[in-house]
């Protein structure tokens, strides 16, 4: 029982530094198809399968994005309910996006090749 | 439940602890406010957006929007000007007594009919009130060096230090009349304290004062 809590701490453990160096990439990858605001961009994190990433990770990366100019945001009225801020994608933040999604995917091909041959059929007796 | 207005006190106060800027404080509370009010209009409240940690994530917030930070460090200046205060007491005690020899002793001005009393008890307190401000402020202004504006500080502290002598003054002095003038350990511990606290409020305050700034641009404008 030990040895599965350990396992399940070090799965999700290992998730979180998986995440942290591709969460910015999503986000931006999110706000390309539409700009969206705060909260709706994490309800979409959620729904494309990040269910463990909240408000409280999503808001500030998407407060850093703003400084570093790949994103921008604009005050839009609401049908319901207050005005709200919408972040968009900036010509940097797609830029960025093209460049990073190019060194993601070469960084995927690499460990896809690995992984095949990394685990043999029957463990050595 | 936790409103809107509470999560962003709550969050105020962990910018503050964590040396934020009054105006970058007000413009991350401004952008946050906005996007809590969008949940809450889709029926979201704050408490469950933000979680439990709330000084956390607004400490991860400020770090994120890259704002310059000031941390009041008081509890390093406390302890500081703590360790320089008793010191000053310690030269402000040796100074009197190396005056009771030259006959300048309390005892024998306050007899003295062409001084009024008053003056006599002010003018030989002074020395060691001086000294304790002195060996505090130059304590503090050389050991803290390291801290942003600590020469604000400073400079703050020797005009607060001695207005809070001048108040609790005769806060204490009513304390005592009021216990007759009692020696009992006490009564002295609350008339220490009465003292300490009034100081340490002074350079809580200094601090404060020192670290407060003019308004300026969006933190997450600053590149």
């Amino acid at each position: 029982m030990i040895a599965a809590d350990y396992s399940d701490a070090g799965d999700a453990e290992r998730q979180t530094q998986l995440l942290r160096g591709a969460l910015d990439m999503c986000l931006l990858a999110l706000l390309a198809r539409e700009p969206v605001h705060g909260y709706e961009l994490v309800r979409r994190v959620e729904a494309a399968g990040f269910d463990a990433v909240g408000y409280g990770t999503v808001y500030p990366l998407l407060t850093r994005m703003r400084r570093l100019g790949l994103v921008a945001d604009e005050l839009q009225a609401s049908p319901s309910g207050p005005p709200r801020k919408v972040y968009a994608l900036t010509e940097a933040g797609r830029s960025r996006l093209q460049s990073w999604q190019r060194q993601w995917t070469r960084f995927v091909g690499v460990v896809d090749a690995l992984l095949p041959d990394a685990v043999p059929e029957s463990p050595r007796s | 439940m936790e409103t809107i207005d509470q999560a962003l006190a709550t969050a105020d106060r962990a910018w503050r602890a964590h040396g934020v800027r009054h105006a970058d404080r007000a413009a991350l509370a401004a952008d946050l406010r906005l996007d809590l009010e969008s949940a809450a209009a889709d029926g979201v409240g704050p408490a469950q957006l933000l979680g439990a940690d709330v000084p956390g994530f607004a400490r991860r917030l400020a770090d994120e929007a890259g704002v310059h930070r000031e941390p009041p460090e008081l509890g390093r200046l406390l302890g500081t000007a703590l360790v320089g205060g008793t010191l000053g007491a310690a030269l402000g005690v040796g100074a009197l007594a190396l005056l009771d020899p030259l006959g300048v002793s309390l005892g024998e001005l306050t007899t003295d009919p062409d001084i009024p009393v008053q003056v006599v008890v002010t003018a030989y307190y002074l020395i060691p009130a001086v000294l304790v401000v002195a060996g505090t402020v130059a304590t503090v202004r050389t050991r803290l060096r390291d801290l942003p504006r600590i020469r604000a500080t400073a400079n703050a502290m020797i005009l607060l230090l001695p207005l809070a002598g001048i108040v609790v003054t005769p806060i204490t002095m009513a304390f005592a009349w009021m216990t007759g003038f009692s020696t009992s350990s006490p009564a002295v511990v609350i008339e220490m304290l009465l003292v300490a606290g009034a100081c340490a409020g002074a350079i809580v305050l200094a601090r404060r004062w020192a670290l407060r700034e003019p308004a300026e641009r969006h933190p997450a404008d600053a590149a």
